[in-house]
């Protein structure tokens, strides 16, 4: 049996191990760090460190997060020898699934998907978030573009 | 939930900029002197927000210069925005990740205020080191003759 957290990045429901979320926080205020890439904008605090920021939108192609912009919900991620924070629209309670229930990817495509299941009438992404983030690290997922928070004009 | 602080342990003063939507910070220790751009006779071709990869958009930031001091080492450097000390809590200052580390090299801590990562705390060490190497001839570190 797997147990999969579901949560919601934009209007796309995605499930992500269990095993590896720490915690569920709610909206946590992250700092840009110049130079980083979309995949892994900033930091926030947790627990007395900083911790990376881990944007899943950025690989969907969907809305990434920007300077300022926060999302309602906050996952805690331990992957490999990091702990990161991973900010969604929303997050559901556990289900746990059987192993005939995880199909191999047909429907959705996303990347980093590596199953798909039905749940909440919807078929629903099993993402390798662990992949994800190896890949982040190593330089492997595409550069999407560093984080541009130098690009803005404010009153001084 | 973070432990409550240690009393014996002395915070650390900051010199924050601010530069519109980026707030950055130094140890204020390794800081000699603030000076007005136009108080200078030969204006630092370097600028901070340059060495931190970003790009100043508000040229009505007012600039000034930053002299850092650092053993018998000293280098100016410019800097844009308003400034103000700020008294950081040890366990308020938070290593930069590692795997950021490379992303912003000249940035080795983020400081919480207000319980929010707010400043970018760049090591004076190595800011430093990244003036020297990216205009050594221009900007020669000014040793002192007199020690204090």
């Amino acid at each position: 049996m797997r147990a999969l957290v579901p949560a919601r990045i934009g209007q796309a429901w995605l499930l992500l191990d269990a095993e590896i979320i720490r915690e569920i926080l709610g909206s946590e205020t992250w700092l840009p760090i110049p130079g980083a890439r979309a995949e892994m904008p900033g930091v926030i605090a947790w627990r007395g460190r900083a911790i990376p920021v881990v944007d899943l939108a950025a690989p969907f192609g969907f809305e990434r997060l920007v300077s300022g912009e926060t999302r309602p919900r906050t996952l805690i991620a331990a992957v490999a020898d990091s702990i990161v924070a991973v900010p969604v629209d929303a997050a559901r309670e556990v289900h746990v699934f059987s192993p005939a229930e995880l199909k191999p990817v047909a429907v959705t495509h996303l990347p980093y998907a590596a199953a798909e299941t039905e749940l909440f009438e919807r078929i629903m992404a099993v993402i390798d978030l662990p992949r994800f983030v190896a890949e982040i690290l190593g330089g492997a997922s595409p550069e999407l573009g560093r984080e541009g928070v130098g690009s803005h004009a404010v009153g001084g | 939930m973070q432990s409550a602080a240690d009393p014996r342990r002395a915070p650390t003063s900051l010199l924050a900029i601010h530069a519109g939507e980026i707030s950055w910070a130094i140890p204020s220790a390794a800081v000699a002197s603030v000076q007005p751009l136009s108080a200078s006779a030969s204006p630092p071709r370097l600028d901070v927000l340059a060495l931190l990869g970003l790009r100043l958009e508000d040229a009505s930031l007012t600039p000034r210069v930053l002299v850092l001091r650092l053993g018998d080492d000293r280098v100016a450097v410019l800097v844009h925005g308003t400034l103000a000390l700020a008294e950081t809590a040890e366990q308020d200052l938070l290593p930069l990740p590692i795997e950021l580390a490379e992303s912003a090299p000249l940035v080795s801590h983020v400081a919480v205020v207000g319980g929010r990562p707010a400043l970018l705390v760049v090591s004076p060490e190595r800011l430093l080191r990244a003036a020297l190497a990216a205009s050594p001839a221009n900007v020669p570190p000014i040793r002192d003759s007199v020690s204090r």
